[in-house]
C-alpha cells in the first residue's frame, strides 16, 4: 500500500485492488505542486494493464489544479490505451456532481460510478 | 531522375502522413476542448459553492447579530477595534431588572400570550439597551442584565451615566406597556424594578468549553442584583457608587442603607428619579398622563417602609389626578 500526502489530501494505492483512494481536501497551490501527485499516479499504474479504480468519494474538495491534474491523467491513459478507469464519485459532494462526468467526455471508455 | 509512379507513391505517403499528423492533431485540440471545458465547469461549480457559503454565512452573522451586543458582535466578526474578549478586572456599570409577579402571570396567561408579550417587551428592552451601547449579558426568564464598559471601555462617568438613561428610558416605555399588557387581560400589567451599581468586575467568556458565554463575575454584581430585588416597583434603585459617577443633571434621592452579605461595608441606596433634560422621564411614575386622560398606577402605602419622597409622589400624583377629573367636566 503506496500512501501520499498532498497538502490537506491523502492518496492512498492499494496495488492488490489497483484502486486509488482520494482522501481530504487537495488543494495544492499549482501545477508544479501537483507535479508530485501526477508522478506517484503514473508511477503507481506503470506495470498494471488491470482496470484502475479512482475512488474520489472520500475528496472533499479538489481546485482547478487538482482537476487538471487527474484529467490529464485520463488523457494519457487514453493515450496509451491501458488501463481502464473506473472513477467512484459521490453525490453528496457538491463539486464532484458535475465534474466528474466531464471525465467520460475526455476518454469514453471512462466508468463512472457516483 | 525519379520516374512519375515514384513520384505519385512519395506524393501519397506524404499525404498519408500529413492526413496522420493533421487527425492526430485534431484529436488533440478536441481533448484539449474538453479539458478546458472540464476545468472551467470545475472552477464554476467551485465558485458557484463558495458564493453559497458566503450568503449561508452572511445569514448566520445576521442571525448571531440577534443575539449579541453591537461590540461583541464586531468583535466576533472582525472588526475589533480596541476590543478585547480577554479575561481582565474591570470597573463596569452593571444593570438588573425584573418583572414583578412574573410567576403569577406566567401562572394565569395563556401560553402563546405570554410568549408574545415577554418577547415584546424583551426586545424593546434590548432595544433601548443596545441604542445606549449596553452590552446585554442575559436574559433570565422575564430578567435581564446589562453591563456598560466591557467588551468596549471608553469612561466610567459615561458608562454609569449611559446605564442610568438606558434604565429612566427602559422605565417610560414600560409605563406604556403596563397600559397595552392590562388592555390584553393581565390585570398586574406591567411592573419592574431595576438595581444599578458599579465596582470592579471580572469579564470574559466563562463556561464549558463547547458553551461559553461572554459575561462577568463578582461581588460588584451580586450587589447590582440586590438593588434590583430591594426596589419597590417602578423604581431604579442605584448604589451611591454610580450616583458619585453621575452629573447633577441626575436626580437621585437617598432611600436606605443596604447590608449585603459578604460585603464588610453597608451599601448606600438612591432612588434614580429622573433626569433634567428629559422632561418625560421626570414625570410621577404613578400616574401617566396620555391625551384623553391618564392611568394611576398601583400605590403601595406602608406608613413604616414608604421614604418622604415616595410619600410627597404620591401625593402629588393624587392631586394631579383630581386635577385632570375636575377639568374634564
Amino acid at each position: 500500500m503506496d500512501t501520499l500526502n498532498a497538502g490537506d489530501a491523502i492518496i492512498t494505492y492499494n496495488e492488490s485492488e489497483s484502486k486509488m483512494v482520494f482522501e481530504g481536501s487537495m488543494r495544492l497551490a499549482n501545477m508544479k505542486e501537483y507535479d508530485v501527485v501526477s508522478s506517484f499516479l503514473r508511477k503507481s499504474i506503470d506495470d498494471t494493464d488491470d482496470p484502475v479504480v479512482l475512488d474520489l468519494r472520500l475528496l472533499q474538495f479538489l481546485n482547478s489544479s487538482g482537476i487538471t491534474t487527474l484529467s490529464l491523467f485520463i488523457l494519457s491513459c487514453k493515450k496509451a490505451g491501458k488501463p481502464q478507469i473506473k472513477v467512484l464519485g459521490s453525490e453528496s459532494i457538491s463539486w464532484q456532481q458535475k465534474s466528474i462526468s466531464n471525465f467520460k467526455k475526455l476518454w469514453n471508455d471512462v466508468e463512472i460510478v457516483i | 531522375m525519379l520516374s512519375k509512379d515514384s513520384q505519385n507513391t512519395d506524393t501519397e505517403n506524404d499525404t498519408t502522413s500529413w492526413e496522420r499528423e493533421r487527425k492526430g492533431m485534431e484529436e488533440e485540440i478536441h481533448d484539449l476542448k474538453i479539458l478546458y471545458e472540464t476545468i472551467a465547469e470545475h472552477s464554476s461549480a467551485i465558485e458557484n459553492e463558495l458564493d453559497d457559503k458566503n450568503r449561508e454565512v452572511s445569514a448566520l452573522i445576521q442571525q448571531l447579530k440577534k443575539y449579541l451586543s453591537p461590540q461583541l458582535y464586531k468583535l466576533i466578526v472582525g472588526k475589533p477595534g480596541n476590543i478585547s474578549l480577554d479575561y481582565r478586572r474591570e470597573f463596569l456599570t452593571i444593570f438588573f431588572s425584573d418583572i414583578m409577579n412574573f410567576t403569577e402571570i406566567s401562572d394565569r396567561t395563556d401560553p402563546e400570550v405570554l410568549s408574545d408579550i415577554l418577547n415584546e417587551y424583551l426586545n424593546d428592552m434590548a432595544q433601548i439597551a443596545l441604542a445606549h451601547g449596553g452590552t446585554v449579558d442575559k436574559f433570565m426568564g422575564d430578567a435581564i442584565m446589562v453591563f456598560f464598559g466591557a467588551p468596549e471601555h471608553t469612561d466610567d462617568k459615561n458608562h454609569a451615566r449611559d446605564c442610568c438613561k438606558m434604565a429612566l428610558e427602559m422605565q417610560q416605555k414600560i409605563r406604556h406597556i403596563d397600559h397595552e399588557w392590562m388592555q390584553r387581560g393581565i390585570p398586574q400589567g406591567l411592573k419592574v424594578r431595576m438595581g444599578i451599581h458599579s465596582g470592579y468586575c471580572t469579564v470574559g467568556n466563562f463556561g464549558a468549553e463547547n458553551r461559553m458565554d461572554y459575561t462577568i463575575i463578582g461581588g460588584n454584581v451580586n450587589i447590582a442584583s440586590r438593588l434590583e430585588s430591594l426596589a419597590t416597583p417602578q423604581s431604579i434603585f442605584i448604589s451611591s457608587i454610580t450616583r458619585n459617577l453621575l452629573t447633577n443633571d441626575f436626580i437621585a434621592e437617598f432611600d436606605q442603607m443596604l447590608q449585603v452579605k459578604g460585603i464588610h461595608y453597608p451599601v448606600e441606596v438612591f432612588r434614580l428619579l429622573g433626569h433634567r433634560e428629559d422632561v418625560h422621564t421626570v414625570d410621577n411614575p404613578y400616574l401617566v398622563k396620555h391625551k384623553d386622560g391618564f392611568v394611576l398606577n398601583e400605590i403601595e402605602f406602608d406608613h413604616k417602609k414608604t421614604s418622604s419622597g415616595e410619600i410627597s409622589r404620591i401625593k402629588e400624583a393624587l392631586h394631579n389626578v383630581l386635577s385632570i377629573i375636575d377639568k374634564s367636566h
